[in-house]
């Protein structure tokens, strides 16, 4: 589907700004919150085997410590990339303070009429 | 997701849009017609729930600060979020396609809200067929197999869904594919579906994404005793928890975040 709804933007403008955090602050992303997310997210979504590709897809890259592989799914827009943005276990790197600040961007551009 | 799960988002983005009513557009919206154990794990199993405030339909200009609201307070990785672990999606008529007529079969969830008797919190959820409609049409993976996994638990029939679509679609303004294309292949997956249904020990099914493989006997054993649609939606309201009391409003409803509408 090539249709970008606002939610589509928004996880797509948020993983944007986790990846400039990781990369301008070096820091990793095997982390202990990252892993407790990682273990929350496939514990709510359908066990199919769809969903385990995408959430081992999404294991073998915070254990790999994998930017590059971030990078690819925050600037592809294909099913499979908006699917793994929707199930990416890193917003929590954000703090509060800097998800608002996506959000403001995201409610600017969602005024502004760039989605609907 | 469980029916109390539904509840508490429902009176969550009521009491944060100060509406009585909302919209629950996405597929948790099942949860209005069946509980959990009567539904296949699959269509159950999800992290957020769709909210479209009621507003939306009836003053279209409002709807996108009331969006960006439900997202600040109550949305993806929000404080609210964080608590419960699940997170409301404000989202906006026109992403999704369903069938005409969709909003005089919505399915009446009431919410106890003991915090007020002139706001009784009602989230109005989409008629499974219809829903089965809008995710047939979105036509990605995931909504296949929430369909079939419906369609293997008999709780609808393919038959319904494609009646539904033949009594015509309210397609949003904004939608920019092919309609006969989608109509034509959404169609033709509920065919395929309706011949080869591969029923799980868990009462999923595997989503027929490839030419039909199962035996006859799989076949008829699926079509046998469907549920009639009429008893399905004599079903229409319904109190959550009805085995028990509706657990207190303790959710961080209007104390988290500031209000980003004003």
């Amino acid at each position: 589907m090539s249709v970008v709804t606002p939610k589509t933007l928004r996880q797509q403008l948020v993983q944007s700004a986790v990846l400039d955090k990781i990369v301008t602050s070096g820091i990793s992303i095997d982390t202990e919150p990252v892993r407790r997310s990682l273990q929350t997210i496939r514990r709510q979504v359908n066990r199919s085997p769809l969903m385990d590709r995408y959430i081992d897809r999404w294991d073998r890259i915070v254990r790999d410590n994998d930017i590059d592989g971030i990078r690819k799914i925050v600037e592809s827009d294909d099913d499979t990339s908006r699917e793994m943005r929707n199930l990416s276990p890193l917003s929590v790197l954000l703090s509060e303070d800097e998800r608002r600040r996506v959000l403001t961007e995201f409610g600017t551009r969602f005024k502004a009429g760039t989605t609907r | 997701m469980n029916r109390e799960e539904l509840g508490r988002a429902i009176k969550a983005a009521c009491a944060n849009l100060d509406e009585p009513r909302v919209i629950v557009l996405g597929s948790q919206s099942i949860l209005g017609s069946f509980d959990t154990d009567e539904l296949p794990p699959a269509t159950f199993l999800s992290r957020e729930v769709d909210i479209l405030p009621l507003s939306g339909i009836t003053d279209p200009p409002s709807v996108e600060d009331k969006l960006l609201l439900l997202d600040a307070r109550l949305g993806e990785d929000s404080p609210f979020h964080t608590a419960f672990g699940f997170y409301v999606e404000g989202i906006h008529k026109d992403v999704v396609v369903l069938p005409t007529n969709w909003d005089n079969r919505l399915v009446h969830f009431v919410v106890d809200d003991d915090a007020s008797s002139l706001y009784g919190r009602t989230g109005l959820c989409l008629d499974p067929v219809d829903l089965c409609v809008a995710k047939t049409i979105a036509g990605r993976e995931k909504d296949y197999e929430f369909v079939a996994a419906l369609v293997a638990k008999q709780l609808v029939t393919a038959a319904d869904i494609q009646a539904r679509i033949a009594g015509g679609i309210d397609w949003p303004t904004t939608y920019t594919e092919d309609k006969e294309r989608s109509l034509a292949r959404a169609q033709s997956w509920l065919e395929y579906l309706s011949r080869s249904p591969v029923v799980q020990s868990d009462g999923s099914a595997a989503t027929p994404t490839s030419p039909p493989t199962a035996g006859p006997d799989i076949a008829a054993a699926f079509l046998g005793h469907p549920r009639p649609i009429k008893q399905m939606l004599s079903r229409r309201t319904r109190e959550p928890n009805s085995a028990g009391p509706e657990p207190a409003d303790d959710g961080p409803a209007r104390e988290v975040g500031p209000d980003l509408s004003r």
